[in-house]
């Protein structure tokens, strides 16, 4: 059978003769392997004789052939039969409609052919249109310029005057082309190749900075985001034109920070600056730099953007020196008229104070700069309350520490001066001082210091947080303890995929100055992205590199959504979550909230044993054992047994519970003696702890009306449960909810995460006088010993003053990995009874 | 007598074969295919990418080197272009290069085939002094050049080419001017033939490659009504494997008999042309009754078409039964070994044997234009034209 495939198994059939071409190509046997592969592929498409898919790999086998051989040929220097396998190539790619591959491999083909002496450079350029024109026929003529301007095309034919010529050319066309269409991803390319190019004909560079001033004014906002990893090297790559084109009118520096801080890309624009404070000074053009960073400095305060302008004005005073000074008074100015910004001001202050000294020790002092610098150091620092000593560290210490226990000024001294200072300043004294006095303070006002300092210099624990947002950016943010209000520090405006393991590493060296991240509670806040199993790949960086780390991290969702986490971690071969993270939601209703204690910092246990009195409640049927909870006759009645789940968990509890003096009243209703006023009685009763083991019946869309069923039949639903714990007394609860979840229809949940973390949020909405602090629930049905020791192993760290979501983490440790994940912190993690 | 200096160069431009060589010598010292091949001219025609024809090199590729790119590019024929001279000249100037002469020293002889006419001749005569430059040349008829390589005067020159298969009887040196007889089955019609008698995957073979297919494996049938019995009845004596262009290995063995067997009976290749002996017979009697056996005595054979195996001794056959009365016994075909070049090597004994000097025809554009020394050949100097002989 040669002539046809028919009667012959159609796969066996284009094997064969799929083989036989490739052995013909093999052998060089050109036109023979035209004839048979070119037949094969007629068949396949003519008679169909394999699926879609196959059909598309065969073909896709097929031309990676013909380019082989083409290359093969034109090793041996064949040019004729390499240019027709490549073309038999691209006759079967564009017979399929690739046209996009048809250009991809045209531009390879460029690529590879620059170096060849044999091609002259009007094959290049034609292939080069060709490719373009091919991208055009696939509508990605955007894209397909990436290949006109290519880093590599360019570099290498940098000596072809012809060739790049040519590009240029081309390269004017698009950028003349942008300006009504613009297209983000196009604009960046076209200025990183364009960069390339210029960077080979250097004379041409003033060309390219006008030319990139030109249209990188009116492009739009998300055009210059896409296009900024290049705009930002065009800066560096192209100081000197950048430089002689500063100063001129139209110059990309300065529309480049324009069209950034127009796109609320500040950070962006900081860099931006600080390519140019290079070159600039460099170039000597002071006078250009300073107006362009007063211009910065002054858009940042406009946008509000505080530390953002510091940060300009350090960038500006490596270059600039003495030429800063008008920005430190203009940002020193915003900080003293906004409120919370203290520990920025400080700095400010201590900046100018530090001009104004180092300006007084020069050998040749500018008396009036130091006297200009001074009065303004003054002026702000009188705008915080007045002081006026000669050495104003010193003063600023002795002030509060000894004569009017300002505590406000010692906090902010101490949180900004920084090590040098102290040493520069001779100020270990008066830490030390502060150190004392703020050990003398009652606890009531050192629980209102946002920070503690110690000798050493290193500041208590804080909390950072890492929010991985929908649209794949992340958020920091640093959180200061200052008693149960968040006190905001700064934040990192969003940063695109630029994440650990640099990021906890570098927040806390802007913020901590020298702090251990170990001291820090990281916690990562998946949104959005995080449920259903989808887990971006930049938290799970995060999560491997804050393990290999050892720092602890508190792994929380918001929106109390997150009903799969836990297996998917488990399956993602991430089971060592288990052991080294809380997993803990974040309902709206409770927001993040500083923790005033590392996990590291655990109070040992027994020190506050005495004045830690926990009235334990628990709900469940003591009686209830795992046969009658599986009485099938039961199921099939459905009758519900009030708080039948776990007798042996609640055995062991109140045994437990019993033992321990610190929990104080240990009450539990079970069985026929769990009516509905019962349970409502007992919630009342100013329970530190509630355990309830119960059958939830969870309606859908109203996590209000989710109820459990009491022995009297009675429902009791969760916002009854809430409100009867409101009734009791002032304290923070701790529920733990430890039910068999049912849905309307009686079905058993045995994946229950979305009913209880439902449930959870809803008991989590503060009512009343006493709201729920914290709720441990389950998101997967996981019963019996295992999980009861998890629950004992859990409350015994509570007791011991360790916070929830630490205790949770150690408590989980030992279990095993689904019974482990199953629990779930919901609240925050650091809270503690 | 010829000049000294360069010998002169002879060319037969055939329909497939070109032979080159310096007259006196035995044989063509070149046989190259007659085609050229140009880079620019792709057998992919449907070019999805035309940028790449950029990177092919300018060059013109002739002879083998052309035949070897037959599977990319298209190939021109010269005969087949319509006698178009730029597809000789890049041959014939590879040609001189490899003799180590300059067309514009070396007298040429071009063996003029007998069916054309002064046209033809004036036609490559232009192209040889225009064009080549050289500085003469002579157009001796390629029948006469067979029947002298045969050494004969009287015969009937049977040449079968590529592109012509032709009879003509020439008497005592004097071609007749009604005895040329002409047929449409020629070495190329033979070749579409062996084609078609192929299996379909045959399809994509060049036609060289099918000329050359055809060349190794056909064969004249003495009878070939008994051949094709042996083949039906199983026997494999006759079977001859042939490679496909596909890879596949095809075997052959009535296609080798009937292929040239179209010679004789045309109605196979669909034509309406005489057989060959009919041919024969009728150009012999284009001559009064008496000459026709010395005429018969001298049946030469010539061109690549007439190498099949058993060919001349069918045509004798065929010819003595065709023959009336006693005549068919003064029948001789004359089959000489290298019967291919044979009208080449006529020529060569002809201008060896010499050539008067005004059978020549001198290039009548002025020395000097020609960058050339040698004397003479000034304007109008061109000879009477026509057959040497």
């Amino acid at each position: 059978m040669t002539g046809s495939a028919g009667g012959v198994d159609p796969l066996a059939w284009t094997r064969e003769r799929l083989a036989r071409g490739l052995e013909l190509l093999d052998r060089g046997k050109h036109a023979r392997a035209g004839v048979v592969l070119g037949d094969l592929l007629e068949r396949v498409d003519r008679e169909r004789l394999l699926p879609r898919e196959r059909a598309d790999a065969l073909k896709g086998l097929v031309v990676d052939a013909w380019f082989d051989h083409a290359w093969k040929r034109l090793e041996e220097k064949d040019l004729i039969r390499a240019v027709d396998a490549w073309q038999r190539g691209f006759l079967a790619l564009a017979s399929q409609g690739k046209f996009e591959d048809v250009a991809d491999r045209l531009h390879r083909l460029v690529l590879a052919m620059m170096p060849l002496e044999v091609v002259p450079p009007a094959a290049l350029t034609g292939l080069l249109d060709a490719e373009v024109d091919y991208l055009a026929r696939a509508g990605r003529e955007a894209a397909g310029l990436q290949a006109l301007f290519t880093v590599t095309l360019l570099r290498r034919h940098a000596t072809n005057t012809k060739v790049t010529r040519h590009l240029f050319s081309r390269l004017e066309a698009v950028l003349k082309k942008l300006k009504a269409e613009v297209r983000p991803a196009l604009l960046a390319v076209l200025v990183d190749n364009a960069l390339d190019f210029f960077e080979v004909e250097a004379n041409e560079r003033p060309e390219l900075a006008k030319k990139l001033s030109t249209f990188l004014k009116p492009v739009a906002p998300p055009v210059v985001r896409d296009a900024l990893p290049a705009v930002t090297r065009a800066f560096g790559l192209l100081r000197a034109p950048a430089v002689a084109a500063t100063r001129e009118r139209d110059s990309p520096g300065a529309n480049l920070l324009v069209s950034l801080e127009a796109a609320n890309l500040h950070d962006w624009a900081l860099l931006v600056l600080e390519h140019l404070a290079g070159s600039l000074s460099e170039a000597g053009a002071t006078e250009e730099l300073a107006g362009l960073g007063l211009k910065f400095v002054d858009h940042a305060l406009g946008a509000g953007r505080a530390m953002l302008a510091v940060r300009a004005c350090r960038a500006l005073s490596r270059h600039l020196g003495d030429a800063t000074d008008d920005a430190w008074v203009m940002v020193g100015r915003f900080l003293a008229k906004s409120t919370g910004q203290w520990p920025l001001l400080a700095e400010v202050i201590g900046e100018l104070f530090e001009r104004a000294l180092e300006s007084a020790s020069r050998v040749e002092p500018d008396q009036r700069r130091t006297a200009w610098l001074l009065e303004k150091a003054w002026e702000l620092r009188a705008r915080t309350g007045g002081a006026e000593p000669d050495d104003f560290w010193s003063a600023v210490f002795h002030r509060a520490v000894t004569e009017e226990g300002d505590a406000a000024l010692a906090k902010w001294a101490v949180a900004a001066a920084s090590t040098e200072r102290r040493a520069k300043f001779g100020l270990e004294a008066a830490v030390e001082k502060v150190d004392e006095w703020v050990a003398s303070l009652p606890p009531r006002e050192k629980k209102r210091l946002p920070l503690s300092a110690d000798a050493s210099g290193r500041r208590g624990p804080a909390r950072l947080d890492v929010r991985f947002n929908c649209d794949g950016t992340a958020q920091a943010t640093l959180y200061a303890d200052e008693g149960r209000s968040v006190t905001f520090l700064g934040d990192e405006a969003p940063f695109d995929h630029e994440l650990p393991p640099q990021l906890f590493g570098r927040l806390a060296a802007n913020y901590y100055g020298g702090v251990d991240p170990a001291d820090v509670v990281h916690t990562l806040i998946l949104v959005g992205r995080a449920i259903h199993c989808m887990l971006p790949l930049e938290a799970r960086e995060a999560l491997r590199d804050a393990r290999e780390a050892g720092v602890p991290l508190v792994v929380t969702f918001s929106g109390g959504r997150a009903p799969t986490l836990p297996p998917d971690l488990i399956h993602d071969g991430s089971a060592w979550l288990h052991q080294a993270a809380v997993v803990a939601t974040l309902p709206a209703s409770a927001p993040p909230r500083a923790n005033s204690l590392t996990p590291s910092q655990t109070p040992t246990s027994g020190t506050d044993a005495a004045t830690r009195s926990i009235k334990l409640l628990v709900l469940g049927d003591f009686n209830a054992t795992w046969p009658k909870y599986w009485d099938e006759e039961a199921q099939q009645e459905r009758v519900s047994y009030p708080f039948p789940a776990a007798g042996e968990l609640i055995g062991r509890l109140v045994k437990f519970a019993s033992e321990r003096p610190e929990v104080g009243v240990v009450s539990y209703a079970s069985g026929a003696q769990a009516s509905k006023d019962a349970v409502l009685e007992a919630l009342a009763g100013g329970h530190g702890v509630v355990h309830v083991t119960s059958n939830l019946f969870h309606v859908e869309g109203h996590p209000a009306e989710t109820h459990f069923v009491a022995a009297d039949g009675e429902t009791l639903t969760i916002g009854e449960v809430a409100a009867a714990l409101g009734r009791g007394d002032r304290r923070d609860v701790l529920v733990a909810l430890d039910a068999r979840v049912y849905d309307a229809s009686g079905t058993w949940r045995p994946w229950c995460a979305k009913e209880c973390l439902a449930a959870a949020g809803e008991l989590l909405r503060p009512r009343g006088k006493a709201q729920v602090a914290a709720v441990v629930t389950k998101t997967a049905d996981s019963f019996g010993r295992a999980a009861a020791d998890v629950w004992l192993r859990f409350y015994e760290r509570v007791l011991e003053g360790v916070p929830l979501g630490q205790a949770l983490r150690e408590a989980r440790a030992g279990a095993d990995p689904f019974t482990a994940a199953s629990f779930a912190l919901v609240g925050d993690p650091a809270t503690r009874l | 007598m010829v000049s000294a200096g360069s010998p002169p160069v002879i060319v037969d431009a055939g329909t497939r074969t070109t032979r080159v060589g310096f007259a006196g010598e035995d044989a063509p010292r070149l046989r190259w295919p007659t085609v050229r091949a140009s880079p620019t001219a792709p057998l992919l025609r449907r070019r999805v990418v035309p940028a790449l024809d950029a990177i092919l090199p300018d060059a013109t590729f002739t002879g083998e080197d052309a035949l070897a790119y037959g599977d990319v590019l298209e190939l021109d024929y010269f005969w087949r272009e319509h006698r178009d001279f730029s597809c000789l000249e890049a041959l014939l100037r590879d040609a001189w290069r490899s003799l180590g002469a300059e067309p514009e020293a070396s007298p040429v002889v071009w063996i003029t085939p007998s069916h054309l006419g002064p046209d033809y001749q004036e036609r490559v005569a232009s192209f040889l002094f225009s064009t080549l430059g050289v500085p003469r040349a002579l157009f001796p008829s390629a029948a006469l050049c067979a029947l002298f390589a045969a050494n004969r005067s009287s015969g009937v020159v049977v040449s079968l080419g590529d592109g012509h298969t032709s009879v003509q009887s020439i008497f005592r040196g004097f071609p007749g001017p009604f005895s040329l007889f002409e047929s449409d089955v020629t070495g190329r019609t033979l070749t579409k033939f062996f084609r078609r008698l192929l299996p379909a995957e045959s399809a994509p073979m060049s036609e060289d490659q099918a000329a050359r297919a055809k060349e190794r494996c056909v064969a004249c049938a003495g009878d070939l009504d008994r051949v094709l019995r042996e083949v039906e009845a199983g026997e494999t004596g006759r079977d001859q494997e042939l490679e496909l262009p596909t890879g596949e290995r095809h075997v052959v063995n009535r296609e080798r008999y009937l292929v040239p067997e179209a010679y004789f009976q045309p109605w196979l290749v669909a034509s309406s042309a005489d057989p060959l002996h009919e041919l024969v017979w009728k150009s012999v009697e284009s001559w009064e009754r008496g000459n026709r056996g010395e005429l018969l005595e001298a049946v030469v054979l010539a061109g690549g078409g007439s190498k099949v195996p058993g060919l001349p001794d069918r045509l004798e056959r065929e010819l003595r039964a065709r023959v009336p009365g006693r005549l068919g016994e003064k029948v001789r075909v004359l089959a000489a070994r290298g019967r291919e070049d044979v009208e080449w090597l006529g020529a060569s004994v002809l201008v060896t044997k010499g050539v008067p000097e005004d059978k020549w025809r001198k290039n009548p554009r002025p020395t000097a234009e020609r960058g050339e020394g040698e004397p003479g050949g000034g304007a109008g100097a061109s000879g009477e034209g026509g057959e040497a002989a």
